[in-house]
């Protein structure tokens, strides 16, 4: 499937030979028209959050409001970031993503590739019962997984106020298997075979062979582990007590919320700023990658 | 011979062993505890558990708020399916056929699934504000309409946080649309336009039927989304006013958490997977039909 320009071959439902026609013309154009529209409703409010977040308190709360911010308020960042210790938290989301990184793509890798690629006996049952993983929703385990954290069995660790209760479970990430599956089933087995009869043991071949032609999908599940980290904020939430230690989404959510319930003294313009700020990077990090996002989600056809 | 089969059989294994870990401690083994707490007296940390079979599945069907939580998350689901899936299709189609600016209009577009649902919550309360200072309110003031409650009223609180969740997935559901539109065959185009086909019995009977695949596909997931739905009502309105807003898994989690009954929490779960087992193998049924 590709995303970009239909090419000269590909035609949609609207030939040039119909656009000369004034009929077609004309319809197209509202066609045209009705999509500015729909455009212009889907980024309001994303753009009335950031002007609203330049804007002084008196002019945020004054009626009729005003659009475009009369002084450009620049204070209101130093404020939130000062108020709400973004960079402390904004760390914790980075120490939480270098683990996740780490935990959730090398073993979903391995195990995508020995699915596809090495195939040894059971391996259909394996992969039955990993994808199964995949229509199970994970609320149903909610409660026992939660009660795992706190108490692993067999080991009896106790993952609670710690970060590896949300670095270990993302060792298992049936979705990311899915993805490395259907990447790597697409290597020639001929290479390999190549390889090993050059003596080459299957460890050495999946890193320096497999590996370095298969970077694509890395990325993808790079960017995923980014985003999915970025948002998270619910079992932080269930796992962490100490405020502390809290990402980024966890803490806007609990502070901002706090300051709201205290009452209407909340400097609302501040708060906006504080969004803002947390929802820059996730903006950044979708420009950046968007062709890979793209085409990650209508790869899978899955939201992560 | 022996190293070879050590290569063939047990590396691939070892391959999978980190990912296995993983799942035995924190999909396989959560899923079937699951089981077994549904059907005990499970409390942690206490050593006398008894079974008590169905009683806690008595519990939930006893409860007047699981039905309210069906009534609100079906609703939900319906709705969803009816405005959101549709208005997808029709964007993806329109993006389709959009000589110029095509690539702004997909980012545009995609760009609320990019917000992190934290963020969209606390900006859609103060849309949803119900002083004249809201967003809405403040669009709505301009043709004369009185400020609406929205999310602090129980009639228009599910149907506000709807308006919220189509911002935020109508995109990114259009975007699979969209992609899946540059695979129907352009022959059937001609074909039909030697027929002398009218424009919306091209798109009923070539664009439609060449994403059908896609369409069940996102569909289902839809709907499953639909069951699932937690996020929202959770961070902006709890579930209230009056439960109005109230979904399926809002209640798992305040039988888990908030009333810290954990039978009675994976009783209830079990059931929803229950029916969404149901919907799963209803489409897989549907697909091998028609091949």
């Amino acid at each position: 499937m590709k995303l970009g320009n239909t090419g000269s071959i590909d035609r949609t439902i609207i030939t040039d030979m119909d656009f000369k026609k004034k009929r077609v013309k004309v319809g197209y154009y509202t066609l045209f028209l009705f999509m500015i529209l729909v455009v212009a409703t889907t980024i309001y409010p994303i753009i009335w959050l950031v002007l609203g977040s330049f804007k002084s308190l008196t002019e945020f709360y004054s009626f009729p409001p005003t659009f475009f911010p009369q002084e450009w308020v620049w204070k209101n960042y130093s404020n939130a970031w000062n108020s709400f210790h973004f960079s402390r938290y904004i760390l914790n989301t980075m120490t939480i993503l270098a683990g996740n990184l780490i935990a959730a793509i090398i073993p979903s890798a391995l195990c995508g590739y020995s699915l596809a690629k090495l195939r040894p006996r059971g391996q259909k049952t394996m992969f039955y019962v990993i994808l199964a993983a995949v229509m199970i929703p994970s609320q149903l385990y909610m409660v026992p997984l939660y009660l795992n954290l706190r108490e692993l069995p067999l080991l009896h660790w106790n993952l609670f106020d710690s970060y590896w209760a949300f670095w270990l479970p993302s060792m298992a990430n049936p979705f990311f298997i899915y993805i490395f599956y259907s990447f790597f089933i697409s290597i020639p087995d001929d290479l390999l075979e190549a390889a090993r009869i050059d003596g080459a043991r299957e460890f050495p071949i999946f890193i320096r062979i497999v590996v370095p032609i298969c970077q694509p999908v890395f990325v993808v599940a790079a960017i995923f582990t980014m985003t999915g980290t970025w948002n998270e904020f619910f079992w932080p939430m269930l796992v962490l007590t100490d405020m502390d230690k809290f990402p980024i989404m966890t803490a806007v959510n609990t502070m901002l919320r706090t300051t709201n319930a205290s009452g209407g003294g909340a400097d609302y313009n501040s708060i906006f700023s504080g969004l803002v700020i947390g929802l820059v990077p996730a903006v950044i990090l979708f420009f950046i990658f968007q062709k890979q996002i793209l085409r990650g989600y209508t790869m899978s056809g899955i939201k992560g | 011979m022996k190293n070879k089969l050590y290569q063939r059989e047990i590396v691939p294994w070892l391959f999978m062993l980190p990912a296995v870990i993983g799942f035995i401690f924190f999909v396989w083994h959560p899923f079937v505890k699951g089981f077994y707490i549904a059907f005990t007296d499970y409390v942690p940390g206490r050593s006398s558990i008894s079974w008590v079979g169905i009683q806690n599945f008595k519990d939930v069907f006893a409860d007047k708020l699981f039905y309210i939580s069906w009534k609100n998350t079906l609703y939900f689901m319906v709705m969803s399916l009816a405005l959101c899936f549709t208005m997808a299709i029709i964007f993806a189609i329109c993006m389709n056929e959009m000589r110029r600016m095509k690539s702004l209009f997909r980012v545009v577009l995609y760009l609320p699934s990019v917000v992190p649902a934290v963020i969209s919550s606390l900006l859609w309360i103060w849309i949803f504000n119900p002083t004249k200072l809201g967003m809405l309110n403040m669009l709505l003031g301009r043709f004369g309409i009185e400020p609406q409650p929205f999310i602090s009223s129980p009639s228009q609180a599910m149907p506000s946080l709807l308006l919220m969740t189509i911002w935020g997935s109508v995109g990114y559901i259009a975007i699979i649309f969209l992609a899946a539109l540059q695979g129907v065959r352009a022959d059937l185009y001609e074909a039909s336009e030697i027929d002398g086909a009218s424009l919306f019995r091209k798109i009923w009977h070539v664009t439609l039927p060449g994403i059908r695949p896609v369409i069940e596909m996102m569909f289902i997931l839809t709907l499953i989304n639909g069951i699932k739905f937690f996020t929202e009502p959770f961070l902006m309105t709890v579930g209230g006013p009056v439960n109005s807003t109230l979904t399926v898994m809002l209640l798992n989690y305040n039988y888990a958490f908030v009333m810290l009954e954990y039978s009675k929490a994976t009783a209830q779960a079990i059931i929803t997977f229950v029916v969404i087992m149901l919907f799963t193998l209803l489409y897989f049924r549907m697909i091998r039909q028609e091949n």
